[in-house]
């Protein structure tokens, strides 16, 4: 059931509850307060007529008449009350109480003998109701003072009109409770559309980013629970979006991953087949049978060097590293031992006290990827510098060259795996495509990034910031 | 998809259904209450200006009460100068006051005087009041100024005295509180313990009231005239405090 429906079919249930309960309490207290005033009128009335009839038999018949003498004087009495309102007859009857004999009944005859006997029975401070077929009656009963002990009048005052404007009064309240049920269903179902719209609305869009479109957004309307769920909605959307976008990203990194290692593979792998396949072809000249075999070892070695640094990448995107203060010296040191062939051109100025957040082995590693790159990129023996100075709370640390610089359009890409500014020349240095791509994975893990500056024909400027370590 | 249809749809009827029920619930609930008030005995309410208990078991007090709620009627008027039957009213007439001298209500001389002179009356109608009263007139000669005439009103049933009116000699010297005092044991008005008097500034006139049995009692003696009035009627207590009380307020009797 759809919630408009259900809101609409709770709102006129309630409604009609209320109208209902409401109306059936009013409707019977309008009656009781009608009975009340009759009762109170007629019981004057009852005690009246009483008085009357006591001073006639007793002006008749004397005090303790027997029975038949009052019979016959009630009967006068009841004549000329005919007589004198014009009445059918009085509607009134006179009883002995222990034995219930009828002296005088001018009661209309479809009251019961037994509801009269029981009026009397239950005494002159008691009031009770019948109901006949045509109409309700009320009945009191009281004793006839002056006559013999046990004659009581009973008197039935019809009530009839009460029960029938009660009736009136519940038809009239039909009609206007269906009418008002009408009126509010129709407010309902429209109160609840639009009490709803922001949530088809909210079903909609969710309807669109699961078909795929992911700019699906609600119009936000109001500042009440639906508007607020419509902003986390939107919120949410927005944040699949991202990580959809942000997958999508990652897999498109990873397909041009994919086919950059491919084409690297694919490349030494076609000349050492090629190679190979010489060899084996038939006996070759020494010249050339040591060029394929150089060839072969190279490019083998080069595939080697490539799974190795594709191994060292894939064992850094699940490393946690611990960071220690590690005096900047002690790393550049290290970097400079293993670059024995740089020595010449390499300059390194570095304070004493540089300390910094590291792991040690590591930021070496990604220094001397740095200054491999830069001495790559330079002219043969051309001068690479490695400086190191406070820059506001940290230490940068930056490797320059005076090469040829990088291209401005290319800089974004530089950082991606298999990516080369000059692929032959790389290709030929020995270079993998790989090194920068490291460089920037370890520079994450300490916190930072790698920024390149780079002129075309100028040089470059690669800076790493790293958080300052405690003194040792 | 079918049966969350269906299932919806079983829903909705049956909610409107439970609507269309709760429609009759006004007639549902006047049947009910109907039965139960067909079935119930009910306390009457209680009307105001309603006697005493006690004070309906006096039989002159009750019917005076009661005569407040008929109409006020004389028939049956008869009178019996010339009737064989004259005798025998003129006689009931003198069984009376001489009933009210016996009580000491009038003064034994009084009683005896206006018995002997009822009896030789020459005139006498009869007629009846409507309540169970019957009163009756007959001129008595050779007492007070000129003679005058002496009407009595009698409840029926105890043949007690209700109304008075007779004439006086001037040298009877008659206390409106003695008679009021005599006229209350009388009237077997005892009983009732709630007796004021009606302070007046004349000591020719004498009233108690009785806030139980809602009876004013009175007696005037007009010496000008020469005539004696003595009384019992009912009334509502508010009626009285308003008619009587507010112009001479009552005082408890000692």
């Amino acid at each position: 059931m759809r919630f408009a429906q259900k809101l609409t079919l709770t709102i006129v249930l309630l409604l009609c509850v209320t109208l209902s309960a409401g109306g059936a309490w009013n409707i019977q207290q309008n009656l009781n307060h009608a009975l009340n005033t009759a009762l109170q009128q007629d019981t004057a009335l009852h005690q009246r007529e009483c008085y009357m009839l006591e001073a006639r038999i007793m002006q008749e018949t004397g005090v303790g008449a027997v029975h038949q003498k009052i019979a016959e004087s009630v009967k006068q009495y009841a004549e000329e009350m005919h007589a004198a309102s014009g009445q059918e007859s009085a509607a009134f009857a006179v009883f002995t109480r222990e034995h219930g004999i009828s002296l005088y009944s001018g009661m209309p005859s479809d009251i019961p003998y037994m509801a009269q006997y029981n009026a009397v029975q239950n005494g002159a401070d008691s009031a009770q109701y019948v109901r006949t077929p045509q109409k309700e009656y009320l009945l009191l009963a009281s004793p006839l003072h002056g006559t013999e002990e046990d004659v009581w009048m009973v008197s039935a005052y019809d009530v009839s009109p009460l029960f029938q404007e009660r009736d009136r009064q519940v038809r009239q309240y039909l009609v206007l409770e269906v009418a008002a049920l009408i009126l509010a269903g129709g407010a309902a179902v429209g109160i609840s559309l639009l009490l709803t719209r922001p949530l088809r609305h909210l079903e909609a869009a969710s309807h669109s980013i699961a078909a795929g479109n992911y700019g699906s957004r609600v119009e936000i309307t109001s500042k009440d629970e639906v508007g607020q769920l419509s902003q986390t909605f939107n919120t949410m959307a927005d944040a699949v979006q991202n990580n959809m976008e942000a997958l999508v990203e990652e897999s498109q990194r990873q397909k041009r991953f994919v086919a950059a290692f491919t084409h690297e593979l694919k490349t030494p792998m076609t000349a050492i087949l090629g190679y190979a396949d010489l060899l084996r072809s038939g006996e070759q000249p020494a010249p050339r049978r040591q060029k394929a075999s150089n060839y072969i070892y190279h490019e083998s070695a080069r595939l080697e060097a490539l799974s190795g640094a594709l191994l060292q990448l894939l064992g850094l995107e699940h490393e946690q590293l611990k960071l220690v203060p590690t005096p900047m010296t002690q790393v550049l040191v290290e970097m400079q031992r293993s670059l024995p062939q740089l020595e010449v051109q390499l300059q390194v100025d570095c304070p004493q006290n540089a300390v910094v957040l590291a792991e040690h082995t590591l930021l070496a590693d990604l220094l001397r990827n740095l200054v491999l790159n830069a001495a790559a990129a330079s002219p043969a023996r051309g001068r690479v510098a490695v400086r190191c100075g406070l820059q506001g709370e940290k230490w940068a640390v930056c490797v320059e060259d005076w090469g040829q610089g990088i291209p401005e359009e290319e800089l974004d890409k530089i950082l991606e795996p298999f990516y080369r500014v000059d692929k032959s020349r790389a290709r030929k240095n020995g270079g993998n495509g790989l090194g920068l791509n490291l460089c920037a994975q370890i520079a994450q893990l300490h916190g930072s990034s790698l920024q390149i500056e780079s002129r075309l024909g100028q040089g470059t400027t690669v800076t790493l910031l790293l958080k300052k370590g405690e003194k040792l | 998809m079918k049966k969350q249809t269906i299932k919806n749809l079983v829903h909705t009827v049956a909610m409107l259904a439970m609507c269309l029920l709760l429609l009759a619930l006004p007639a549902g609930y006047g049947r009910w209450s109907d039965t139960r008030l067909l079935h119930s005995v009910f306390a009457r309410p209680q009307l105001e200006g309603v006697l005493d208990q006690q004070a309906q078991q006096i039989p002159v007090l009750y019917a005076l009460y009661r005569k407040r709620y008929l109409e006020e009627e004389y028939h049956d008027y008869v009178d019996y100068s010339n009737s064989a039957e004259k005798q025998m009213q003129l006689q009931r007439m003198a069984e009376a006051v001489e009933n009210l001298g016996i009580s000491g209500v009038l003064p034994q001389t009084l009683a005896e005087r206006l018995a002997q002179q009822l009896e030789k009356s020459e005139q006498v109608s009869v007629w009846r009041q409507t309540g169970g009263f019957v009163g009756s007139s007959a001129f008595v000669a050779k007492i007070g100024w000129q003679g005058s005439s002496c009407t009595i009103e009698q409840f029926e049933e105890t043949g007690q005295v209700t109304h008075l009116v007779c004439p006086i000699e001037p040298w009877m010297e008659i206390s409106p509180q003695e008679v009021m005092e005599h006229y209350r044991s009388y009237l077997g008005l005892l009983e009732l313990k709630d007796w004021e008097w009606k302070n007046t500034a004349n000591p020719n006139q004498a009233g108690m009231w009785s806030d139980q049995g809602q009876i004013y009692l009175y007696c005037n003696v007009e010496e000008p005239y020469q005539m004696l009035t003595l009384g019992a009627f009912s009334i509502d207590p508010e009626q009285f405090r308003t008619s009587y009380l507010e112009k001479s307020p009552a005082k408890a009797l000692p």
